[in-house]
């Protein structure tokens, strides 16, 4: 099997949802020593790209981009520890993305469902949950120096908060090495002025068409 | 003719949505019984799980899961008042909200941004503040067709810089006679808007428990759990006498089942949840059965309040309110 059948085959897996074809496509490029690194970009990527495309042009809905996504997974996660092992990595992509919902808010859904549409489009992300306190975030980010952080916040009570991690970004002297984004219901482009955030987002669509320029920008 | 009516007879001066036979209701009952007293529900507050936990409920506090017994949702429903006044400061504004009563509207809530007229065809929206609060509670206090006032716009001015839900009380009870429903209530702060009330009662608590010129909202957090300041403003609304409107906003296909049936069934728990804490605390305090429960849209990411199916949910809330013999709040008509 060459390598550019099994690309199309992780393609294939991650476009029809099959865990199972996904994790047999990883398992047999393991096994005959394939370009491991290419079956991620050429082939699980990609697969997991057109089914975003289809979903921004409205042919498929939330729960089929999930379902690719936790296909990709199943094979993604046993090539993880081979590349390891080979010192590779399968690069950041467009790098390193932080996101959670703001201290004392604990609503999730809107913030998951960003989370997968960044990393179908290509982001590394690491979602630290919900009802995250400010201080924690702040840490977080210090420690592993992600390219942006987003927070998300549903009541104009706990909106606030995405003022003070601001704030706070700025004593610790590393507002500037971090592209903030801001979201959820109550927070508009006014309040990401106001309280000095770089990219506000209405919605996930909107937040990965900003992210992705504005990463690729910089 | 004769003026002499038949006896007994049935008329329906109006139209009728009816969803549900007895059977039915009683099957989402079972249901929802079965929801809460095997798989419970998740409380996010310390006291609401000790309240919750001495009333006779299972409670875990690692995982913050309280079962509640299907007698203890009867009893609490059986405490619960079929009937209670809104109070505004304006006795003519002051109305009733009953079971299987009169139908009574009000504004929607609460809306972050305003859209101003500038000219012919000239338009611009943006963030609302407090003076855009002042002028729809006068507009509200004008407008007979409204017969109470709910937060309509935050007053965003206020954000990062004090206490907005507090500004927000403030300046609705300052620009309207009509009684106020507070949508945004802060646990943290529910004293404040105590202490006002009682301030405008020239410091009689008793007038302040027994003639309450606001009330308050709350959301479950669905699926299934009452947060820290759910929980809080049900239990000292209970205490202090302020009618609290627990309304769910299940979002089917997002934070619950896609099947309506099954999303009125979790619905029902989480609202009945805050019932009963309520009903704990201070048996026979005021509550609503409320409901924005909606559907999902898969495709675009939103809660669309305006759905077809918001219009049969909210009509099988009301079904589910009369059942428990409880004042209803459903949005969108």
């Amino acid at each position: 099997m060459t390598q550019k059948d099994l690309n199309e085959r992780a393609i294939k897996a991650v476009m029809s949802y099959d865990q199972k074809a996904a994790a047999e496509v990883a398992k047999e490029a393991i096994a005959s020593k394939a370009d491991l690194v290419n079956l991620i970009q050429d082939g699980f990527t990609v697969g997991i790209q057109q089914v975003g495309d289809l979903f921004q042009a409205k042919k498929l809905f939330l729960p089929h981009i999930m379902a690719a996504a936790t296909a990709m997974n199943a094979g993604v996660n046993l090539l993880s520890p081979e590349l390891e092992k080979l010192g590779k990595s399968a690069g950041e992509g467009l790098g390193n993305f932080m996101i959670c919902t703001i201290e004392g808010d604990i609503h999730s859904i809107g913030k998951d469902i960003v989370a997968i549409m960044l990393k179908v489009a290509g982001f590394n992300v690491n979602n630290l949950g919900r009802d995250i306190a400010v201080k924690d975030i702040v840490a977080a980010v210090k420690k592993e120096k992600p390219k942006a952080v987003g927070t998300s916040a549903l009541m104009t009570s706990t909106m606030v908060n995405q003022k003070t991690f601001e704030e706070l970004l700025k004593e610790e002297g590393i507002r500037d090495k971090v592209i903030t984004n801001i979201g959820g219901a109550p927070t508009t482009q006014q309040w990401c002025d106001e309280i000095g955030a770089d990219v506000y987002s209405e919605n996930a669509s909107d937040c990965v068409n900003k992210m992705v320029a504005v990463v690729k920008k910089k | 003719m004769s003026k002499t009516h038949y006896p007994g007879k049935k008329s329906m001066q109006g139209i009728k949505l009816d969803l549900f036979t007895d059977d039915d209701i009683l099957k989402i009952d079972h249901a929802t019984m079965d929801v809460l007293s095997t798989f419970g529900v998740q409380v996010s507050d310390k006291e609401g799980l000790e309240v919750f936990k001495k009333a006779g409920c299972d409670v875990d506090m690692d995982t913050k899961v309280v079962k509640i017994p299907e007698w203890l949702v009867r009893k609490s429903l059986a405490t619960a008042p079929s009937k209670f006044y809104l109070y505004g400061r304006d006795e003519k504004n002051t109305l009733e909200q009953e079971h299987k009563g009169r139908v009574h509207f009000t504004c929607f809530g609460t809306g972050i941004q305003m859209c101003r007229y500038e000219g012919p065809g000239k338009y611009k929206t943006s963030d609302s503040d407090e003076k855009d609060l002042a002028n729809c509670a006068k507009l509200v206090d004008w407008a007979e067709n409204i017969d109470y006032f709910s937060l309509p716009v935050s007053a965003r001015n206020w954000a990062g810089k004090g206490a907005q839900d507090v500004h927000e009380m403030l300046t609705s009870l300052k620009n309207t006679t009509k009684h106020f429903h507070h949508i945004d209530p802060v646990a943290e702060n529910v004293k404040y808007y105590w202490d006002m009330a009682v301030a405008y009662y020239g410091g009689d608590k008793k007038a302040a428990r027994e003639k309450p010129i606001f009330s308050m909202l709350v959301c479950p957090t669905s699926p299934l759990e009452l947060s820290h300041n759910a929980a809080q403003v049900i239990m000292q609304g209970a205490r202090n006498g302020i009618p609290v409107n627990v309304l769910s906003m299940a979002m089917a296909g997002g934070s619950s089942s896609i099947h309506l049936a099954g999303t009125l069934v979790t619905h029902n728990a989480e609202v009945l949840a805050g019932i009963v804490l309520a009903q704990i605390v201070a048996p026979g305090a005021p509550v609503w059965y409320g409901s924005s429960t909606t559907t999902f849209d898969l495709k675009r990411g939103t809660a669309p309040v305006g759905s077809p199916e918001l219009g049969l949910i909210s009509a099988s809330v009301a079904k589910l309110g009369q059942y428990y013999g409880l004042p209803v709040f459903v949005a969108g008509v």
